[in-house]
């Protein structure tokens, strides 16, 4: 594999247990590279080893040709933005932003005008002398940012940047990283739990669970195409259909047959040559479910089951249903596209239409059970939601 | 209404504390302090009158070179607690929590024995007949002349054993709350680990590195029982100077210029202190923050 930064079968125990099982991946130059998982999946080691605060077990890190694995911190071209940011108290936002430069014993002038550089790229000039308790959270988050990047790191390192902030600060910082990262082109490699985050900043994006990298590659493959179940259903919410293939129509799909659904067919489409009798789990996402108070014309493509709306619930920009068809429990997300001007509403306990299109149907290649609970409701065992008229 | 009541409240709880300090510290002091300028008669009571004979007394080059000691002995025995407990704590700080507890009441349990004892233990390892000097004379570490006892070097030693708990106690409180994750920063910003450690260590740690100065410096400064027992006569300190003035000298006033100039001392170096945080807020204030 090669690539500008390379791990090369990382493992890592802390005591018995394993953090990182064997991790490869490379990141390209000038990328903004993420590590999307759940707390405890290994990122945030993946990271720090390559910062080199941790040393794995075994395999190498390679930056640009040479193998890193075995340098000290100090002695590495990257630079890292720590979750809690970790500025220094006692010092000047001046002096943090210089600290990097200082230690590096550059000449004199040259630190005062490169702190006045970054100073002004983060829009701080007004704030030099305040110390880093005095400033709100944006703002120590843009000083991290730039205590980092005075030292031109080759790699910029990012742990949970945002996650110290609030909804909205959250998303002007993620702009603000994207301009940065287009106006100074080094690479950022991106550790988070919150996959829109992950999603929107991203060129590439590795999914990790449990000190394994699930699936890699760019935010619109790793949702539409989801190759695993965890992957379906820690981004985003999704649907799991669990079935057997009952007939293969012609070479790009085959007819599956859903016990939990009394045992409704469900066209989807196959590419991964599948037999008669095999055991599937399909993924299908909410917003690709079209849901219909009127029976929709029929299409050769197109599923079309008839079901119970459960529960509804209204999100401002689309509403979300829960509908029933046998044992299972389907969610779809519908979007508005005009208040009052819809089709008929759809009510509470009415009899609706499911359409979606085969190739929406997405075939996961490694299904675990567990998974199901990272779903808002586990959707093959049969349970009540609370009524949406009785939350108000 | 409530905004007095709260004003009540407060005055109501910090009385007691108040009161205390009032009574055995404040009023106390500033009676040494007046005591001391008034002459004493030939018996050593206090007579009516202003006068600065005591202070001046003290100027005398006997009594420069005493508190010329104190003043050394206190200053070095702090130095060299601090110094001796800024790595206790950082050891310390790494332990597992259970190692931790058991290190912190080990450094606790010399109090648990009697303050007299354990000097008086010095006095008994130290003796001239004791094996302690006998085994260094063989080992040819010491020549057979040199005496362990009575002089400012086994007082300095002495001093650093007693009060090394008092230094090492807040410097470990301050460094458990150290974040770590500062030191890390300062890695991966390109220092080194002697450099992370002077330049985001130690002033992380410095209130405690101030309490433990102060918890060491001014009962070192007022040393009575150490000199006398380990010093001998050729090693008193001004604790020393104010006991004899008291019990064999009987002058009270001149008991109280010595206690007084100690009072100072202290008092000064607090000031300093003050001094230095207020300008160092100062420097934070708002008006100060744009760039000049």
């Amino acid at each position: 594999m090669a690539g500008f930064l390379s791990f090369e079968n990382i493992s890592k125990k802390f005591g018995r247990q394993t953090v990182l099982a064997d991790v490869s991946f490379s990141v390209e130059k000038g990328k903004i590279f993420s590590l999307l998982g759940p707390s405890g999946c290994g990122k945030t080691t993946l990271l720090r080893i390559c910062a080199g605060l941790e040393s794995p077990d075994s395999g190498r890190v390679i930056l640009d040709g040479k193998d890193i694995t075995d340098l000290v911190p100090n002695d590495r071209p990257v630079n890292t933005v720590f979750q809690n940011y970790a500025l220094f108290p006692h010092m000047t936002i001046w002096e943090n932003i210089a600290f990097g430069p200082k230690v590096d014993k550059r000449p004199k002038q040259e630190i005062a005008s490169e702190v006045e550089k970054y100073l002004e790229m983060i829009q701080m000039t007004r704030h030099a002398y305040k110390k880093p308790a005095q400033l709100s959270g944006g703002m120590r988050q843009r000083v991290a940012l730039a205590r980092a990047l005075i030292n031109h790191p080759q790699v910029l390192l990012l742990d949970e940047p945002l996650a110290a902030l609030d909804l909205k600060l959250r998303q002007r910082m993620l702009v603000e990283l994207d301009e940065l990262h287009d106006k100074i082109g080094i690479t950022f490699v991106y550790v988070t739990h919150d996959q829109s985050e992950a999603m929107s900043i991203s060129d590439d994006v590795a999914v990790m669970n449990q000190g394994i990298i699930e699936q890699m590659g760019p935010p619109a493959e790793i949702y539409e195409a989801p190759k695993s179940s965890f992957v379906a259903a820690f981004i985003g919410d999704t649907n799991f259909f669990d079935g057997t293939v009952t007939e293969i129509t012609d070479n790009d799909y085959s007819r599956v047959q859903l016990e939990n659904m009394g045992n409704q067919q469900m066209l989807i489409f196959n590419d991964r040559r599948l037999n008669i009798g095999d055991g599937v789990h399909v993924s299908i996402r909410p917003e690709k479910i079209d849901i219909s108070g009127e029976q929709p014309a029929p299409d050769q493509k197109k599923n079309v089951l008839k079901g119970h709306v459960e529960d509804i619930i209204y999100m401002g920009n689309s509403t979300k249903f829960w509908i029933r068809i046998g044992k299972q429990l389907i969610s779809v997300q519908k979007q508005h596209s005009a208040f009052l001007l819809d089709q008929k509403p759809i009510r509470w306990k009415q009899e609706v239409w499911l359409a979606w299109h085969a190739d929406n149907g997405y075939i996961l290649d490694n299904f675990q059970d567990s998974d199901r609970s990272l779903l808002p409701i586990n959707v093959s065992e049969p349970q009540k939601p609370e009524k949406a008229h009785k939350r108000k | 209404m409530k905004k007095l009541s709260k004003a009540v409240n407060e005055m109501i709880i910090s009385a007691p504390s108040l009161l205390w300090l009032t009574v055995f510290f404040l009023i106390p002091s500033v009676s040494v302090l007046l005591i001391s300028m008034h002459p004493a008669d030939q018996y050593g009571n206090i007579m009516s009158g202003f006068t600065a004979d005591n202070f001046r007394r003290l100027l005398e080059p006997v009594y420069m070179k005493i508190i010329w000691r104190t003043l050394w002995v206190s200053a070095v025995s702090t130095i060299i607690c601090v110094v001796l407990a800024i790595p206790v704590a950082y050891y310390m700080i790494a332990c597992k929590e259970s190692l931790k507890k058991c290190l912190l009441i080990l450094i606790i349990v010399p109090f648990w024995t009697n303050f007299l004892i354990r000097v008086f233990a010095w006095k008994a390892v130290l003796n001239p007949e004791g094996p302690l000097r006998h085994w260094l004379i063989q080992l040819h570490i010491i020549s057979p002349d040199t005496l362990l006892l009575y002089n400012p070097y086994v007082v300095l030693l002495v001093i650093v054993y007693t009060y090394l708990p008092f230094a090492i106690l807040p410097i470990f409180a301050a460094a458990d709350k150290f974040d770590f994750s500062l030191m890390e920063a300062a890695y991966d910003l390109g220092a080194t680990r002697t450099k992370a450690f002077f330049k985001i260590f130690l002033p992380g740690i410095s209130s405690g590195i101030t309490a433990g100065t102060l918890m060491v410096f001014i009962p070192a400064l007022g040393s009575y029982v150490i000199p006398e027992m380990v010093g001998g006569t050729s090693c008193d300190m001004v604790g020393n100077l104010i006991a004899e003035r008291v019990l064999v000298g009987r002058n009270i006033p001149e008991a109280s210029a010595w206690a007084s100039v100690l009072l100072l001392v202290i008092l000064g170096l607090l000031g300093l202190r003050l001094t230095v945080i207020i300008i160092n807020n100062f420097r934070l204030k708002p008006w100060n923050n744009e760039k000049v």
